[in-house]
C-alpha cells in the first residue's frame, strides 16, 4: 500500500491542478443549458416555405449544369433554388431561371430572420473567410450576422449556399473557455488528441486508479457506524467505568462510536501514544473488561498472556457501553514533574547522557525499564553541536549542516531510564541520541534537539513513568538486544537485576554499534561481568571499514545473537527476551528470535520509533 | 480539526462517492484523446472514388414535375444513385424517384444497396449482412435516425456498419468497433445512460461538482503533504 500510496501523492502533485481543472470545467459545462449553448432554443421550428412552381426545367439544367455530381431543389433566403454540387465545389442557381444566386449581406440577414426566433433581430451582416475560433469546423466564405439580443447571438451563413453553419451567442463563448480548459489545446480548441492531454489523461489516469486501490484500505469499519455519528453529533455519551491504580472506580462519559483513545482523549484523558491512533506504536494499552476479539494490532504489540490478561491497544477498539476500562499507571494523575538538568556528558558522538534533578521524587515509584515523557516547548529548535569533542566533529561533519529542526507546537517525546529507580529517587539518567535529518532536506529531530542542546542548569518539566517494558516475574534468566541509545532501559534493567533489591537472574546482553566509539558504558559492563559470573555481554560493530583493532564480533548484532543461541549450549526455553531500540533491530531480532522456537509470550519488545 | 485533517477526511469520503466515476473519466478520457478523432469518425473506412457526375442524357423527369408530386418536400436531389439517375426527396415524406421513368424506387432494394456499399467501402472486406430496419426503435448507435435504414456489416475486427436510408438510397453513418468504444467512453464521461448525447442531466452536474470539490481537498492535501512536516512518516 506503500507504493500506491506514494504513487498517489506524486501523481497528485504532478496533474492534481488539471485534474481541478478538468472538475471545474466539467462542472461548468454541465451546468450550462445545452440548449441555449447551441442557440436551438432559439430556432424557428416552423417548416420551411414550399418549393416555388414554375422552376426552370430539364432543357435549361441539362446545358447550364454539365458535370455536377447533384443538383438541389429547394427553397433559399427569398426565393427556391438550385444549388448545385459540382466536383470543384457548390454554387446557387435562381430555380426560376437557373441565373446566378450570389448569398449577399442582405440575403444572408434574411437567413438569419427566418432561422432565429428569438428576442433580438438580425442588425449587420460581415463578409469573412473562414475557418476562425469561432466557426472553425468551416472553410470557406461565410456571412457573419449579429442579432441584438442579450447573448449577443452570431449565426454564421455560408456564403455559397446559404445555410446556417452555427448559432453562436455569449453562452457558448463561456462554455468554449471552459471546453479549451477541458481539452488543453488552447490554441484551436478543439484537437483533444494533443499530446499535452494525452500526457495529463494518462498522468491522472494513474491518480485515479491508485487513488481508488486506497479507498479499500482507508477506511474501517467504525466509518460507516452512521448511528453512532448521529448520536455523537447529538452529543450522546455513553457511561463506562475507569478504573486505575491507586485511584478509586470512576464513571466517565464517552463519544459512542470513537476509539478508546480518541474518546478518552476528548474528556482529557491521554493515553500514552506515539503513533496518535495510528495502532502502529503500541503504547496506549488499557484493560477492557468484558474482552474484545483482539485485532491484528493487538496481536502484534501485545503477548498472548496480556490479550488473555484483557489487555488491548486503546486506539483499536471502540467504545462500548458498560465496558470497564483499566488504565495504566500515569493517566489519570498525568501531572507533570519539573526538574532541572545536573549533568551533561557525551558518551558517544550521537549521544548524550543527562541527569536531571528532581524537584521533588517521583508520585509512583519507576520500574526498571520504563520511560519519561520530555516537554518539548514550541518554538524554534537549533541542536546545539558546539560542544562535541573534537575527536568526533568528522562524525558530524558527515552529516552535512545542522540546521533547525523545524519549528513547531509543543509536544512530548519518550526518554527511557538509565538508571536502576532505587539508586537515587530525585535524579533520573537518559540517553538521548540526537536524531539526524531522516533523508536529505528533512528537518533534525525536533525532540532530540532539545534535549541535545540542554546544559546543567537549565529547566525542565516531564511526565511520567510509564512502560511495560521490563522482565517478568517467572522469568529465569534473560536474553536482551539492543542497538544504539536503546541501551538505556536494558542499563536500568541490568543495574536493578544486581543490586540489593535485584533477583541476580544470569543475563545475556547482546548490543549493537556502528563503531567502537559508539558502545555505551563499555568500561561499566566490562567490569560488571568481571565482578557477576551470571552476566554476560557480547557487542557487534556493524560498521566494517572503521575500528580496525576491534577483535570483538562484527556484522548485525541479531545475526551474531542468532550465531550465539543456536549452538545449543543454553537453555532458552527457560529465558525471556527483551528487545530494545530502532524499529528495524526490533523487527530483525522478532523474527530471529522466533526463529530459535522461542514462544511470542517470552518476547517483549520497546520500539523507539526512530 | 487541522486543516490537513480535514482535507484527508473530506478527500476520502468525497472520494468514496465519486471515487469509480472518477475512474471511469479519466479511462474514457484517455481513450478518448488516444485515437485520433479522424480514425473515430471512420473516415479510413470511405473510398477515394470521386462521386459520379449526372448522366443528363438519361434525366427524362422534369424536377419542376417532382416537386408538383411532392409539395411538402423540403428539398429535391437529382443525383446518381446506383448508376441511375434518380430524385431524392426529403421532408416529412421521403422517396427515392428515378430520373427516367418517373417511378418510385423506395424501398431501396437489397442489391442496390450491396452495390453502392461495395462501392462506397474501402477495402475488400466481405459484407457479413445486409438487414432492413423497417420500424423503431432505432439500434443506439443511430438513435435518431429515421427508419426504414438498410444496415450493411462488414467483416473485421473493427466490425465496420455502414447504413443507408431505404427510403431515398443515401449514406447515412459509418460505426466501428473504435468509434463505439468511444460512444461508450463518451456515456461514461457525460453520465447520460439512455441516449449518450445529453449533457444537461442532474446527475452529472451533482457528479461534477462533488468531483470539484474531491480535487480541491486532493490539492489541499498535496499542498500539506509537500509543503509541510509529516509527522506520520517520520515515525
Ligand atoms: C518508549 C520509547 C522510549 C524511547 N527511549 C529513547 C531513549 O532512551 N533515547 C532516545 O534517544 N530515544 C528514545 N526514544 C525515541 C524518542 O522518543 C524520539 O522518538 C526520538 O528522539 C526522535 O524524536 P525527535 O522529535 O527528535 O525526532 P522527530 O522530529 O520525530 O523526527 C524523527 C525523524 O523523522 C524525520 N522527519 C521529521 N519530520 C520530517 C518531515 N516533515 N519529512 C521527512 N522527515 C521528517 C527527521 O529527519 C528524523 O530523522 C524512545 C521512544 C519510545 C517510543
Ligand atoms: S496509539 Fe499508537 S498503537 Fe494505539
Amino acid at each position: 500500500m506503500g507504493a500506491v500510496r506514494a504513487i498517489h501523492k506524486w501523481f497528485g502533485l504532478i496533474v492534481g491542478l488539471q485534474m481541478t481543472i478538468w472538475m471545474l470545467s466539467g462542472f461548468a459545462m454541465a451546468a450550462l443549458n445545452m440548449g441555449q449553448v447551441r442557440g436551438a432554443d432559439r430556432i424557428d421550428g416552423g417548416p420551411p416555405p414550399q418549393i416555388e412552381r414554375g422552376v426552370a426545367g430539364l432543357d435549361i439544367l441539362r446545358p447550364a449544369f454539365e458535370g455536377a455530381v447533384a443538383v438541389t431543389l429547394r427553397p433559399g433566403p427569398d426565393a427556391s433554388v438550385y444549388q448545385v454540387d459540382g466536383r470543384e465545389g457548390v454554387a446557387l442557381h435562381r430555380a426560376a431561371d437557373a441565373s446566378a444566386y450570389a448569398i449577399t449581406g442582405e440575403r444572408a440577414m434574411e437567413v438569419a430572420r427566418n432561422d432565429y426566433a428569438g428576442p433580438g433581430r438580425p442588425v449587420a451582416a460581415e463578409r469573412l473567410d473562414a475557418p476562425f475560433l469561432e466557426l472553425r469546423k468551416h472553410e470557406g466564405p461565410v456571412w457573419r450576422v449579429d442579432i441584438d439580443d442579450a447573448r449577443s447571438t452570431t449565426l454564421y451563413v455560408d456564403a455559397l449556399t446559404g445555410a446556417v453553419l452555427e448559432r453562436r451567442n455569449d453562452i457558448w463563448r463561456v462554455f468554449d473557455v471552459f471546453w479549451m480548459l477541458h481539452t488543453m489545446d488552447y490554441v484551436g480548441r478543439d484537437n483533444f488528441n494533443n499530446p499535452l492531454v494525452i500526457i495529463a489523461g494518462l498522468a491522472a489516469l494513474w491518480l485515479a486508479l491508485s487513488g481508488f486501490l486506497m479507498l479499500f484500505s482507508s477506511f474501517r469499519g467504525r466509518d460507516f457506524d452512521l448511528i453512532s455519528a448521529v448520536r455523537r453529533w447529538r452529543g450522546e455519551t455513553v457511561p463506562c467505568t475507569v478504573r486505575a491504580p491507586g485511584a478509586e472506580a470512576c464513571t466517565v462519559r464517552l463519544a459512542p462510536g470513537l476509539s478508546y483513545f480518541d474518546a478518552l482523549s476528548k474528556t482529557g484523558l491521554d493515553l500514552p501514544s506515539n503513533c496518535g491512533g495510528a495502532g502502529t506504536c503500541g503504547q496506549c494499552v488499557l484493560e477492557l473488561a468484558p474482552s474484545r476479539s483482539p485485532d491484528k494490532a493487538d496481536l502484534e504489540h501485545l503477548s498472548p498472556a496480556e490479550i488473555a490478561g484483557g489487555m488491548r491497544l486503546g486506539c483499536r477498539h471502540r467504545v462500548r457501553a458498560g465496558t470497564d476500562l483499566t488504565l495504566p499507571e500515569g493517566v489519570l494523575d498525568d501531572a507533570p514533574v519539573s526538574g532541572q538538568v545536573c549533568g551533561v556528558r557525551y558518551l558517544a558522538p550521537f549521544i548524550k547522557e543527562l541527569r536531571i534533578r528532581l524537584d521533588a521524587p517521583l508520585g509512583r515509584a519507576p520500574m526498571p525499564g520504563q520511560y519519561m515523557q520530555l516537554a518539548i516547548p514550541a518554538g524554534d529548535v537549533r541542536p546545539d553541536a558546539s560542544d562535541v569533542p573534537e575527536c568526533w566533529r568528522p562524525r558530524w561533519s558527515a552529516l552535512g549542516p545542522v540546521a533547525v529542526a523545524a519549528e513547531g507546537t509543543s509536544l512530548r517525546r519518550s526518554y527511557s531510564m538509565a538508571a536502576a529507580p532505587h539508586e537515587n529517587p530525585r535524579e533520573l539518567v537518559m540517553n538521548i541520541r540526537i536524531v539526524p535529518p531522516a533523508k536529505d532536506g528533512a528537518p533534525w529531530g525536533r525532540g532530540s534537539a532539545y534535549a541535545f542542546g540542554l546544559r546543567a542548569g537549565d529547566p525542565v518539566s516531564l511526565h511520567g513513568p510509564y512502560g511495560r517494558f521490563g522482565p517478568s516475574e517467572d522469568a529465569r534468566s534473560l536474553v536482551l538486544i539492543g542497538g544504539g541509545s536503546g541501551m538505556a532501559p536494558l542499563r536500568s534493567i541490568i543495574r536493578h537485576e544486581y543490586s540489593p533489591s535485584g533477583r541476580r537472574r544470569p543475563i545475556l546482553l547482546f548490543y549493537g554499534a556502528r563503531t567502537e566509539d559508539d558502545i555505551l558504558y563499555r568500561d561499566e559492563f566490562d567490569r560488571l561481568q568481571i565482578e557477576q559470573g551470571a552476566f554476560e555481554w557480547v557487542v557487534a560493530l556493524s560498521d566494517t571499514e572503521v575500528s580496525p583493532c576491534w577483535t570483538g564480533a562484527r556484522g548485525f548484532i541479531h545475526e551474531v545473537a542468532r550465531a550465539e543461541l543456536s549452538d545449543g549450549r543454553r537453555d532458552l526455553q527457560s529465558a525471556e527476551f527483551l528487545l530494545c531500540g530502532p524499529p528495524a533491530l526490533i523487527s530483525a531480532s522478532r523474527s530471529m528470535v522466533e526463529g530459535l522456537g522461542i514462544s511470542r509470550d517470552a518476547i517483549r519488545t520497546e520500539d523507539f520509533g526512530v | 480539526m487541522k486543516p490537513v485533517t480535514f482535507f484527508r477526511k473530506t478527500h476520502k469520503w468525497a472520494m468514496l462517492v465519486i471515487g469509480v466515476q472518477a475512474v471511469l473519466w479519466t479511462l474514457g478520457g484517455v481513450y478518448m484523446t488516444v485515437i485520433p478523432l479522424p480514425v473515430i469518425h471512420g473516415n479510413h473506412l470511405m473510398a477515394e472514388t470521386p462521386p459520379a457526375a449526372i448522366d443528363w442524357a438519361r434525366v427524362e423527369i422534369e424536377p419542376g414535375l417532382v416537386a408538383l408530386a411532392n409539395p411538402t418536400a423540403h428539398a429535391i436531389r437529382l443525383t446518381m444513385v446506383d448508376g441511375a439517375p434518380a430524385y431524392q426527396v426529403t421532408g416529412p415524406r421521403q422517396a427515392l424517384i428515378s430520373a427516367e421513368t418517373g417511378q418510385v424506387i423506395s424501398p431501396v432494394r437489397e442489391d442496390a444497396i450491396r452495390r453502392m456499399a461495395r462501392a462506397d467501402f474501402a477495402g475488400d472486406a466481405e459484407i457479413r449482412a445486409v438487414t432492413l430496419l423497417e420500424t423503431g426503435p432505432m439500434p443506439q448507435e443511430i438513435l435518431s435516425t429515421r427508419p426504414p435504414v438498410w444496415r450493411v456489416d462488414f467483416e473485421g475486427w473493427n466490425e465496420p456498419t455502414f447504413y443507408y436510408s431505404a427510403e431515398t438510397g443515401r449514406f447515412l453513418s459509418r460505426r466501428h468497433n473504435l468509434w463505439r468504444g468511444f460512444d461508450i467512453a463518451w456515456m461514461l464521461h457525460i453520465m447520460d445512460y439512455d441516449e449518450r448525447a445529453d449533457m444537461d442531466n442532474w446527475l452529472l452536474r451533482i457528479a461534477t461538482a462533488l468531483g470539484l470539490f474531491s480535487a480541491i481537498t486532493g490539492m489541499g492535501l498535496v499542498f500539506y503533504s509537500f509543503a509541510r512536516r509529516r509527522r506520520a512518516e517520520a515515525a
